[in-house]
């Protein structure tokens, strides 16, 4: 039946013509499909049922072959692998058995994915066993690459047959260890990311000038180098996370000089490290929520002969804090955490003037307390470009320890008059603030008495003259921790007090979402 | 006054029908054909029958849809798949790996995979009415 139409209307008289002919075919009888008898799963062509088997992790693939003949050798042709070794502990053999198996069978040339999860297990030596896996998937030019641990003190060598792996594009490798003579040459490498990982300077340039398409560098848990230079203008990404004090070097920063950076990270407890900003000329954002020590937890370090010993040291952290904001003072977007926000209310109470800052949009990843809220009041103070606001409710790790110097600076909250450190802060063009409540942290009691959230919002509701949207946004997740929706509850609670306070806008609402997370 | 420009194209059961040019070319294979051959009005055979071919069409209509939401997609995506019986859901399957349209064959088989995953093999069966013929000699592993 030729129901062809010439008209200039394409899109929509097309839709209507075949309506029809899908009606005209549905009368005919053809009907309900659902019921079928027919194994229609069966009967898509071995590519693609292989496609599907090749998205599954690894042991549902192989146990697809009892599925019936057809499906006996599919899983031989699939092109991902993904051996997760979560329930293997104690049965570490079988795990080995399993790969063996897999591998051994295995017909295609070329392997996308090659995840390899190991099982805990003290006793036993993956160093062969990782060498000849590793191979067999560098022979089928693997393009992703991922090995971490369920034990978390072991560390695996890299085999030198992945250090030249040309086809590789992602590496995720955890518990690194680098044999110093091998040989870096990764020409396809766009994403490296190392955790638990100890280099020395000269190792760690090694690293990167074999990875010249390198366009994001992650590294956590790590030490052993002072110095980061970044000569690459494709390496536009840098995250570091978590120092892990093994050195001793406690003075020494950590250089880093990367003039073609886009995106830093510097994130979570650094111990003693200090990093230090040398050239970041190109960052677009900066994401800091670290923390750092104070050298009196040390305990090898014997402060006993001076009373103040620690004086200095907070001497250096302000002044590396006011570096900080003069190196980003052009950044768009930056994201700070309690630790930051604690420095710049201890260097304005020394009288320490800060530079203005060009941010458009700032993040805040913190719980707001009254140790952080000056702190922020000061930044939002020196960001008068400040279009968007987010605060991200997020309590960082467990940090109890303060030194006695700390709490002395930090007890200077209970003299502060709020109102007048919050007076003249204009917000000549804050136009959106939105705060949301974060997976995993538990705001049942946490600071009753420290929560600043609620004055910092009022304050903004009645400041900024020019804001369009405040938006707090919940999850209903039951929390893990006191097994009810706290978030959702505590920020309800806010949405509601802030309902009735005074805005400096009427055009604008406030917005309460809640997301179901299921 | 449209000046897009249309292709027509003629089902496998003998259905034609005429779609933009660049929504159609969603499909590599539509748009390799179409290069090979000058436009005269002869409808370009494609080995699709006509009611997978709709749910293509509306999948890549709302695809092409100008300022949607990522949510919105999202959205959308869920009913469209939740829509399909297990039959339809694997002729779409089929027809995208032809036409060739990376997104929508992932998405698909994306699908198939959420109705695998976690199952055992037998639910795996009676979910897709697959006949066990094996043997147990015949799964010598």
């Amino acid at each position: 039946m030729d129901s062809r139409h010439s008209s200039k209307n394409g899109g929509s008289n097309s839709r209507s013509n075949l309506r029809d002919s899908m009606s005209k075919k549905q009368k005919n009888g053809v009907g309900e499909v659902d019921k079928t008898l027919d194994d229609r799963i069966s009967e898509l062509p071995d590519a693609l049922l292989v496609q599907i088997l090749s998205l599954l992790p690894t042991k549902d693939a192989v146990a697809s072959c009892v599925l019936s003949n057809r499906w006996r050798y599919l899983w031989n042709s699939i092109h991902n692998f993904h051996f997760a070794g979560s329930n293997y502990y104690n049965k570490v053999e079988n795990f080995v058995s399993l790969v063996d198996h897999v591998l051994t069978h295995c017909t295609c040339s070329k392997i996308k994915k090659f995840q390899l999860d190991l099982p805990e297990n003290p006793e036993w030596n993956f160093d062969s066993n990782i060498s000849q896996w590793i191979n067999f998937a560098v022979e089928r030019e693997v393009e992703d690459v991922v090995l971490c641990s369920y034990d978390e003190d072991v560390t695996f060598e890299l085999p030198i047959c992945i250090c030249t792996c040309s086809s590789l594009i992602t590496l995720d490798w955890r518990c690194c260890v680098l044999d110093n003579e091998s040989v870096i040459e990764w020409k396809s490498l766009k994403s490296l990311k190392l955790d638990y990982i100890f280099v020395d300077d000269d190792d760690l340039a090694k690293i990167l000038l074999g990875c010249p398409a390198l366009e994001t560098l992650e590294l956590s848990f790590f030490d052993g180098f002072r110095r980061l230079e970044i000569t690459s203008s494709n390496l536009k990404r840098l995250t570091l996370a978590r120092h892990w004090w093994f050195y001793g070097r406690v003075e020494d920063p950590l250089e880093i000089i990367a003039p073609y950076l886009q995106h830093l990270e510097i994130l979570g407890d650094l111990e003693y490290l200090k990093c230090r900003l040398v050239d970041v000329s190109s960052l677009v954002t900066a994401r800091l929520t670290f923390n750092i020590t104070c050298i009196t937890n040390i305990v090898e370090v014997n402060l006993n002969a001076q009373h103040d010993g620690c004086g200095d040291y907070h001497q250096d952290f302000r002044n590396l804090v006011l570096d900080y904001l003069q190196k980003l003072s052009y950044v768009a977007e930056l994201t700070i955490g309690w630790w930051l926000a604690e420095v710049v209310f201890m260097l304005r109470l020394k009288g320490a003037s800060l530079p203005k800052l060009k941010c458009k949009c700032l993040i805040l990843e913190m719980y707001v307390t009254k140790y952080n809220l000056y702190g922020v009041a000061s930044l939002l103070r020196n960001s008068p470009l400040l279009e968007t606001l987010n605060i991200h409710l997020r309590v960082g790790p467990l940090h109890d320890f303060r030194c006695p110097l700390e709490l002395r600076y930090l007890a200077n909250v209970n003299y502060i008059d709020l109102q007048c450190w919050f007076s003249n802060i204009m917000f000549p063009n804050l136009k959106n603030v939105k705060i949301v409540g974060c997976i995993g942290v538990c705001l049942k009691r946490f600071g009753r008495g420290n929560d600043k959230l609620f004055e910092l919002s009022k304050f903004l509701l009645k400041n900024a003259l020019t804001l369009k949207k405040f938006v707090i946004v919940s999850e209903k997740r039951i929390c893990s921790k006191c097994s009810e929706s706290c978030v959702s509850q505590y920020l309800s609670r806010l949405a509601k007090k802030l309902f009735d306070c005074p805005r400096s806008s009427k055009k604008f609402g406030i917005t309460y979402e809640e997301s179901a997370l299921e | 006054m449209s000046s897009e420009k249309l292709l027509t194209l003629k089902t496998r059961d003998g259905e034609e029908f005429v779609l933009e040019e660049a929504m159609a070319f969603r499909s590599l294979t539509i748009k390799n054909a179409t290069s090979n051959y000058t436009i005269n009005n002869t409808p370009l055979p494609i080995n699709v029958e006509i009611n997978t071919m709709i749910k293509v069409i509306e999948y890549w209509k709302k695809h092409s849809e100008r300022g949607i939401s990522e949510d919105e997609l999202m959205n959308f995506d869920k009913k469209f798949f939740k829509l399909l019986h297990n039959s339809e859901l694997f002729d779409l399957v089929v027809a995208v790996d032809y036409l060739a349209d990376k997104g929508l064959s992932n998405a698909a088989c994306e699908q198939v995979l959420d109705k695998i995953t976690g199952k055992t093999p037998q639910e795996i069966r009676d979910i897709f009415n697959i006949n066990n013929d094996c043997t147990p000699t015949s799964l010598g592993g």
